[in-house]
């Protein structure tokens, strides 16, 4: 009844708006770097912690290890550094040239130019890093569990096909047994038909049991019909929202972010949407066997999230030169660095800290 | 009353909504969350020219957090209204059993860096309709996400490509007596929407890899459309171009090798998702 | 309870109704047992009770049905669900989510029970079918039978009046479907659920069974009585009936302990027939395997020093629980698997060197599930495919002789998935013996197959025997390995615990003893047949 946790999948969720806010406002390579270290210290602590708890916890989330996180850190900085430094020949601080002959890396190699890089690669690293980290977490099971009432369908199909994954590589394993023993050997593209062929075959044969096996077990049968008046009452609202979002953003890229009435716009779409899938959310009637424990560790947790997050979101909205970062002139190329907007880069950290330091299982 | 059954016409024709009952109001949410989802992909091309670049630069890197959620919400609104918010679990099922068939081919490495991810929701999306087709193809991008670790901002922009791909593929129009020409025209189809795709997916983070003045081809804040449209064009076709191609090429490849039996299965499942009591139908469509 | 007046359903696209103008009561509370020959519409049957067919099947159907004062076809399957519990014959496709507590919630979610409810409803289902050790494990990771238990449970949930079972017990080893079935027994007797359940072993199920519902295909009528009637009338029976028909024993013992009293008097009148002896000719063996080791990637140990020997002409049968290596061992014969000590000599190749598809074409292979051996788009081009693979010239009249040989040529031009289990496995089996290959490896054969299938496989293997063939059977299925194996070796642990002539293993065996043998504990009686023919020698000895 009650799953294992490290904290509530609420608090992760909360924890991921946070951390890839933090990670999506800013070029800044200093509070990237902060949070990038925040990250890396609570997949460290994570993983460790999974370790010691035994197999139990990892089947109900993905084992974390290190080699792939690093490996891809490793690539994603090179690739950035290099890609920029040679194809961006602007900035005044020249490190050495490269013949102007050469199509597209020719000319300046400059300091800025490399900087930028690293600093585009910090911030798809940390992105990266965010998720990885909630993903090792809260595992996809979970993750489809937590789903709110108006996807719960969508939540379904994806449940099915997460599931289907290591069923269709079975399968795939057993066509090619099958095809061996019957000698047929793959030389070209055209040999793999059959192959391909039957391993759909399988998987929407098994996709039709499933859903025999579903709706004898009663799915479905407890979504309120809704009549045609209200179908269409819901889909206009639905195209009133849609239509608010877009003429809210039409406006906010002609006449730019700061414009009132976009703003206005959008968010009053985004709101209608909202109320639509809470109205959809309500005609489903389901109940949840699973409960996860809310804790006194999540409360804090949240108490700290919460506003951490408004303060990323508002910082972002009313003050956007404190987050700014650009090394090419004429900006400055040293970054700026305020220890309490730093702060809000380490807040990711937290779990980590709010984790006791002796696992019991019930944790 | 005559546009009205024109209409409808049109709905069967394109089977935007299987047995076209009313005006499909699931339609006009595709449309429009489409095209929501579009402005907000291409909101670079038309930012206004008198902002300070400054403040532009600054509101762009917050602009990607806007435009994910914009487009997440886009794509929550389609999600939930199709087949009138209610999925039959057959719908379901086979969706599902889709999208982990097509996170498994994205894991085959094909050569140069090709995968057979786009595939099967345009065989899908053909078979089964517009709907049908754009779900397949969110799907199995959300699928083969969740499984690699591929969660992140260029998932919304990967899912609406793949799903407005298939969805397309659903609009050709349907010649079971010619199946050579049914394939070549699937074919075709597959080439234009490798392109297709990854025009789009260039797009997620052009305008976020501010380049300095030199590069011509890199996204400026203030430049008129048509400059911004060079600028993109000059940087597609030196960037992307050639792997676009290549994976136009592979999609037309593989529907030309195994898109007639792939489509025989599909229309094998689909007439069992309709009975009739005593001597009336009664459909009940995937 | 169950009322079926004037209903007919036809599949799309077939020429006759599946059921046809069918009117029926079934009794309530009772353990009700489908039979029929294979394809006879069992499945179909038990699918209209809570409306998958033609929910999930499409088609026509016409005339009315009630179950428990409903009617499935309007109500839809999930409107059906808190009245009818179904489970299916391969449980692991039907399961939703990945943990056994969460499977069995799944129902009670949907039908939005009080959390409380649904706590208590879980505890009761983890009880009743004893299965609260496995509430946390991932269902990927249960056996056979520990799965079949999880669906059912989860089926019950929702405390569904009658629970319909399609072939449950088809692919568990015989000591798991026991327990199945005593499981559903027990569900029967202490809640009075009605059971529904199709099976072709009989002879693991006829003793639980109040009433017997038999089908006999072709749009003919159903027979339902108490299970001695309708076995009387019926070419679909257990060895145990055969005989006891044969020998006009009354009244007709379904049990073995119902038989022996017969047995005992039979027993004096006895008389073996002589044993034809076979010479087995080639001192080579055609597959020798010297101490061979597997283990999985996984950690699993499948084989532990595994010696066997077979001679060309020998007719072996692989025995033993799920999971005791048979496939492991029977891979390793075409060098599927490599091992990873030892050595697998077939037909004179290193099978761990030379590639299988090399091996196949004179070592064939028909795998558990021959589904996956079937590729092609009509039952005659799947051996042409054979063909082409091998790169033998295409030879139509040939392969129609074969097909032909196998009772499957009218449906040369079908598509494999249409046809039903015993002919898929057919023609799977057709498939790999169109290069006339010397050794035959069957992985269970039999699953899905009838008895008069069964008896039809049994002869025509024997047939391919007299005809020179090595034959290697894995199998669980007792009275087929009776009816035509020549030596048994019993496996367990990954080990050959046993290895001998098959009258002689069968007869100590008490797990793998069949029917017949363990009514007269005497080797030298394994079938009706054994018995039939003793009798028959002992007549003309005395006229």
């Amino acid at each position: 009844m009650w799953i294992q946790q490290d904290f509530h999948p609420y608090a992760w969720a909360l924890w991921l708006a946070q951390a890839a806010t933090a990670a999506l406002v800013t070029r800044n390579p200093f509070y990237l770097a902060v949070l990038i270290v925040a990250g890396l210290f609570l997949f460290a602590t994570l993983s460790k912690r999974r370790r010691r708890l035994g197999d139990d916890h990892a089947a109900a989330a993905r084992p974390a290890t290190w080699a792939p996180i690093l490996k891809l850190a490793f690539f994603l900085m090179l690739f950035s550094i290099l890609f920029n430094a040679l194809t961006v020949h602007y900035g005044d601080r020249i490190l050495f040239h490269l013949p102007e002959s050469w199509p597209l890396i020719g000319g300046p190699i400059t300091l800025e130019a490399l900087i930028y890089g690293l600093v585009m690669g910090m911030g798809f690293f940390a992105l990266l890093l965010v998720f990885s980290v909630f993903n090792s977490a809260v595992g996809p099971q979970t993750l489809l569990r937590m789903a709110p009432n108006f996807m719960h369908q969508a939540g379904v199909a994806l449940t099915i096909a997460v599931s289907f994954i290591p069923q269709t590589l079975i399968a795939y394993q057993e066509i090619r047994e099958a095809q061996r023993l019957r000698g047929h050997v793959v030389r070209g593209l055209r040999d793999f038909q059959p192959l391909f062929v039957s391993l759909l075959a399988i998987g929407l044969d098994r996709a039709i049991q499933l859903a025999e096996s579903m709706d004898a077990r009663g799915f479905g049968g407890n979504l309120a019909a809704l009549d045609a008046r209200g179908r269409r009452r819901l889909g206009l609202a639905t195209l009133a929202g849609l239509s608010g979002l877009l003429v809210g953003l039409l406006l906010r890229a002609m006449q730019g972010p700061g414009d009132a009435v976009g703003l206005g716009l959008m968010a009053g779409g985004a709101i209608a949407l909202l109320l639509v899938f809470r109205e959809q959310g309500r005609r489903l009637q389901r109940t949840r066997y699973r409960r996860w424990l809310w804790r006194p560790r999540d409360t804090a947790l949240a108490a700290a999230l919460t506003p951490g997050l408004v303060a990323l979101l508002g910082l972002a909205l009313l003050a956007p030169n404190l987050l700014f970062y650009y090394p090419y002139p004429p900006y400055a190329l040293t970054p700026d660095f305020n220890p309490i907007i730093a702060l809000l880069f380490a807040l990711p950290l937290l779990p980590a800290l709010l984790l006791p330091g002796k696992a019991t299982a019930m944790d | 009353m005559t546009r009205m059954r024109l209409f409808k016409a049109f709905c069967l024709r394109f089977r935007l909504c299987a047995p076209c009952r009313l005006p499909s109001l699931a339609g006009l949410i595709l449309a429009l969350a489409s095209l929501l989802g579009a402005v907000a992909f291409l909101s670079p091309f038309f930012t206004a020219p008198e902002q300070s670049a400054m403040n532009s630069m600054a509101h762009s890197q917050d602009a990607l957090l806007v435009l994910v959620l914009v487009s997440l919400l886009a794509l929550a609104a389609v999600v939930t209204n199709l087949q009138a918010g209610r999925m039959s679990s057959k719908t379901l099922a086979v969706l599902g059993a889709l999208a982990a068939v097509g996170a498994v081919l994205r894991l085959v490495p094909g050569p140069g860096g090709f995968s057979a991810v786009f595939f099967l929701p345009i065989l899908a999306g053909y078979a089964f309709g517009v709907q049908f087709g754009f779900l397949a193809g969110l799907t199995t991008l959300l699928v083969s996400a969740l499984l690699t670790g591929g969660v992140g901002p260029w998932l919304p922009y990967q899912m609406f490509a793949a799903g407005w791909s298939a969805a397309v593929a659903g609009l050709l129009p349907h010649m079971p007596r010619r199946p050579r020409r049914e394939i070549w025209l699937l074919a075709a189809a597959g080439f234009v929407l490798g392109l297709f795709y990854g025009l789009v997916m260039n797009l997620w983070f052009w305008p976020f890899v501010f380049q300095p003045q030199q590069a011509e081809m890199y996204w400026r804040p203030g430049v008129s459309v048509w400059e911004t449209l060079r600028r993109y064009a000059l940087f597609y076709a030196l960037t992307s171009l050639a792997w676009d191609i290549w994976r136009g090429l592979g999609n037309a490849a593989l529907i030309l090798l195994f898109g007639a039996p792939v489509l025989r299965l599909l229309r094998r499942y689909e007439r069992r998702f309709h009975f009739a009591v005593g001597d009336g139908e009664m459909v009940n469509p995937l | 309870m169950i009322h079926y007046r004037h209903f007919s359903y036809q599949y799309p696209e077939t020429a006759r109704p599946v059921l046809n103008d069918l009117s029926l009561d079934l009794p309530e509370g009772d353990f009700v047992l489908v039979v029929g020959p294979s394809g006879a519409g069992k499945s179909t049957f038990l699918r209209t009770l809570n409306g998958l067919a033609p929910h999930f099947y499409g088609g026509r159907v016409a005339g009315s049905l009630l179950v428990a004062g409903r009617d499935p076809v309007r109500e839809s399957p999930r409107g059906m669900a808190d009245v009818v519990g179904m489970v299916f014959q391969d449980p692991e496709s039907g399961f939703v989510v990945d943990v056994v507590e969460d499977e069995l919630a799944f129902a009670l979610e949907n039908w939005a029970l009080p959390q409380d409810t649904m706590r208590k409803r879980v505890e009761e289902a983890l009880d009743q079918l004893r299965i609260a050790h496995l509430r946390h494990r991932p269902v990927s990771s249960l056996s056979g039978g520990e799965k079949q238990r999880v669906a059912i449970a989860a089926a019950l949930t929702l405390h569904p009046q009658i629970l319909v079972l399609d072939e449950p017990t088809s692919q568990l080893d015989p000591q798991a479907a026991e327990e199945v079935l005593l499981a559903l027994r027990q569900l029967n007797e202490d809640l009075g659920i009605t059971i529904v359940l199709s099976e072709h072993r009989l002879e693991r199920v006829v003793q639980y069974a109040d009433w017997v519902l038999y089908w006999p295909g072709d749009g003919a009528r159903p027979l339902l009585d108490r299970p001695p009637a309708v076995l009387r009338h019926i070419p679909l029976t257990p060895p145990l009936i055969t005989l006891g028909k044969a020998l006009g024993w009354e009244p007709l013992p379904l049990t073995i302990k119902q038989g022996r009293r017969f047995a005992r008097e039979l027993k004096p009148r006895l008389h073996p027939r002589p044993e034809p002896t076979r010479e087995l000719n080639g001192a080579r063996a055609a597959v020798q395997v010297e101490g061979l080791w597997h283990r999985y990637k996984n950690g699993v140990e499948a084989l532990r020093g595994v010696n066997l020997q077979v001679r060309p002409g020998e007719f072996v049968a692989l025995m033993g629980r799920n999971g005791s290596g048979k496939s492991t061992l029977l891979k390793h014969l075409v060098g599927l698997l490599k091992p990873n000590r030892g050595r697998v000599l077939a037909l004179g190749h290193d099978a761990a060197r030379t590639p299988t598809e090399a091996l196949a074409r004179d070592i064939a292979y028909v795998p558990q599930n021959p589904d996956r051996l079937l590729f092609a788009e009509t039952v005659l081009d799947e051996l042409a495919f054979s063909r082409r693979a091998h790169a033998l010239p295409p030879n139509e009249d040939a392969d129609r002789a074969l097909l032909a040989r196998l009772g499957i040529e009218h449906l040369a031009h079908r598509h494999p998935r249409d046809l039903s289990v015993g002919e898929r496995q057919r023609l799977a089996l057709a498939a790999v013996l169109v290069t006339d290959p010397a050794v035959i490896l069957l992985d269970e054969p039999t699953r899905g197959l009838d008895y008069v299938q069964k008896r039809g496989l049994a002869q025509w293997l024997r047939e391919l025997r007299d005809a020179g063939k090595t034959i290697i059977m894995a199998t669980h299925d007792v009275e087929l390995a009776a009816a035509a194996a020549d030596r048994v070796a019993l496996m367990s642990e990954g080990e050959v615990v046993v290895d001998g002539p098959a009258r002689r293993v069968m007869a100590e065996s008490l797990v793998f003893a069949s029917q017949v043998n363990k009514l007269f504990r005497d080797p030298r009686f394994l079938t009706p047949e054994d018995v039939l023919a003793g009798l028959k020698a002992e007549d003309a000895r005395r006229g």
